[in-house]
């Protein structure tokens, strides 16, 4: 009975603090910029490619960004039909490998010179290359949580922990119609999270990842669309 | 407060050692080949390729301080990555089975080896990433039987690579690839998911080599050396003579 009883508390102690990892939103602040150099449009059948920029240095944009970027981007409100960054370096192979792929957006004009990755871009009707750059970092993690189990098999948890967490990333949008850069948009999370525990832990985290995704997704959709932000 | 071990710590213990067991036991890797078809224009002459049993039964073991081992089957892969790459650099590729027999059709035979291969996990390079360097090397078989080789490549007044003289094969090629560890991060152990996808860029990179070094471009720059020697590029271009 005993023995039920502990595994019982334990359960309780363990999905608490899994409820409270899925459900309680760490302190999360997103500032966003957009720098317009030309107007913008999109017709029917055209679509977007949000690609990653990417080299064989490290500090590379991540993959699970790119994903949530390009699935927000394609759904909901005002929705654009995007290709995957995926479907778009398999359809231009090589030219767009981490060694092979503009280091830049200056560098854009000289792959178009180049007819096979011309031929390939109007078969997939291309209309803007979307270059993602940026990383989440996290930093200042101080504190400690420590778990034992006390007299009457009671299990608890005691201390506090925290960390903050930065997300910062600019998407630079290049027109291939008009061989031109048509603007630029950043989103920069900040997060504070922490884990208070006395007795159960009740983890607090700040998804900065998923707020700056979030953010730059509803810039995209706007900017494309030709619309201007609002200001406040 | 006296602290008793029961089924709650006891749990955690098993939790704890399953994670560290995932954590240092062996990895096998199984990477598929995702090589795409390269968008460039062939060159106007046959060659054939031969793949030799070391090369498709290839398996690299490393022994790594945090993992125990790690293995990677490469050789399954070898067939695609080169006949998708070498398929659209040529007019026609040729299966040979025999160094022996030659067919009289082509400008030579492509012989596809892997010299050196290593990986490295992200605890022993401090960084985010699973990394993996493939090492090929890629001798042409002429028609007549003879290997172009540095030798030759003196000889026609080209520049010799030193890394081909240590090698003793005509052409060298350094692939790498790279998984970030944040897009495997999770409760369970993704090591081996991650060191696939490092696997699969590489067989990219090498990919991307062959075309950069085989390809008649101006355009678009290409990246670091891809170490053709100019015996290669002298054999293209006697070939592509009409």
């Amino acid at each position: 009975m005993k023995l039920l009883q502990t595994t019982f508390r334990t359960i309780v102690l363990v999905g608490v603090f899994f409820l409270g990892y899925l459900v309680l939103p760490g302190c999360v602040s997103t500032t966003q910029q957009q720098f317009r150099e030309a107007d913008t449009g999109i017709e029917e059948g055209e679509v977007i490619a949000i690609l990653r920029r990417k080299s064989n240095t490290r500090n590379e944009t991540e993959e699970s960004f790119i994903e949530c970027l390009t699935e927000k981007t394609s759904s909901g409100q005002g929705a654009i039909e995007v290709m995957s960054d995926r479907e778009f370096v398999d359809a231009l192979f090589p030219w767009f490998e981490p060694r092979s792929a503009p280091r830049n957006v200056d560098e854009m004009p000289r792959y178009f010179e180049n007819e096979n990755i011309r031929e390939t871009l109007e078969q997939i009707d291309a209309r803007y290359i979307v270059w993602v750059n940026g990383t989440t970092q996290r930093t200042d993690q101080s504190g400690s949580v420590q778990c034992a189990v006390a007299t009457g098999g009671i299990p608890a948890c005691f201390g506090f922990l925290t960390w903050e967490a930065g997300s910062d990333y600019e998407a630079t949008i290049w027109d291939i119609d008009r061989g031109i850069t048509v603007g630029r948009l950043s989103a920069e999370s900040k997060g504070m999270s922490f884990v208070p525990a006395i007795v159960v832990p009740i983890p607090f985290v700040a998804r900065t990842q998923a707020s700056a995704c979030a953010s730059l997704a509803e810039q995209l959709k706007d900017f494309i669309a030709g619309k201007d932000p609002v200001e406040e | 407060m006296r602290i008793r071990l029961t089924l709650f710590s006891l749990a955690f213990s098993v939790l704890g050692l399953s994670l560290l067991s995932a954590c240092a036991g062996n990895i096998t890797v199984t990477a598929d080949a995702t090589v795409p078809t390269p968008i460039v224009d062939p060159h106007p002459f046959n060659v054939g390729v031969y793949y030799s049993t070391e090369l498709v039964e290839y398996v690299h073991e490393q022994k790594v301080a945090d993992r125990g081992s790690i293995t990677i089957d490469l050789g399954r892969n070898q067939k695609t990555v080169f006949d998708r790459t070498f398929g659209q650099m040529f007019q026609e590729v040729v299966h040979v089975d025999s160094l022996d027999a030659i067919p009289q059709n082509v400008a030579g035979v492509l012989v596809p080896s892997i010299i050196r291969v290593q990986l490295m996990t992200p605890r022993q390079s401090r960084n985010d990433y699973y990394e993996i360097w493939i090492e090929y090397g890629i001798d042409i078989i002429l028609p007549d039987g003879t290997k172009l080789d540095f030798a030759s490549t003196a000889s026609r007044g080209g520049r010799e690579d030193p890394e081909a003289r240590r090698t003793q094969v005509a052409w060298m090629i350094a692939a790498y690839g790279k998984a970030n560890k944040q897009d495997y991060s999770s409760f369970m152990d993704k090591a081996d998911s991650a060191l696939a996808e490092a696997t699969q860029n590489a067989y990219r990179d090498a990919a991307l080599l062959i075309v950069a070094s085989l390809a008649n471009i101006a355009d678009p720059p290409r990246r670091g050396d891809p170490r053709i020697k100019s015996a290669v590029r002298e054999w293209i271009k006697e070939n592509s003579q009409p």
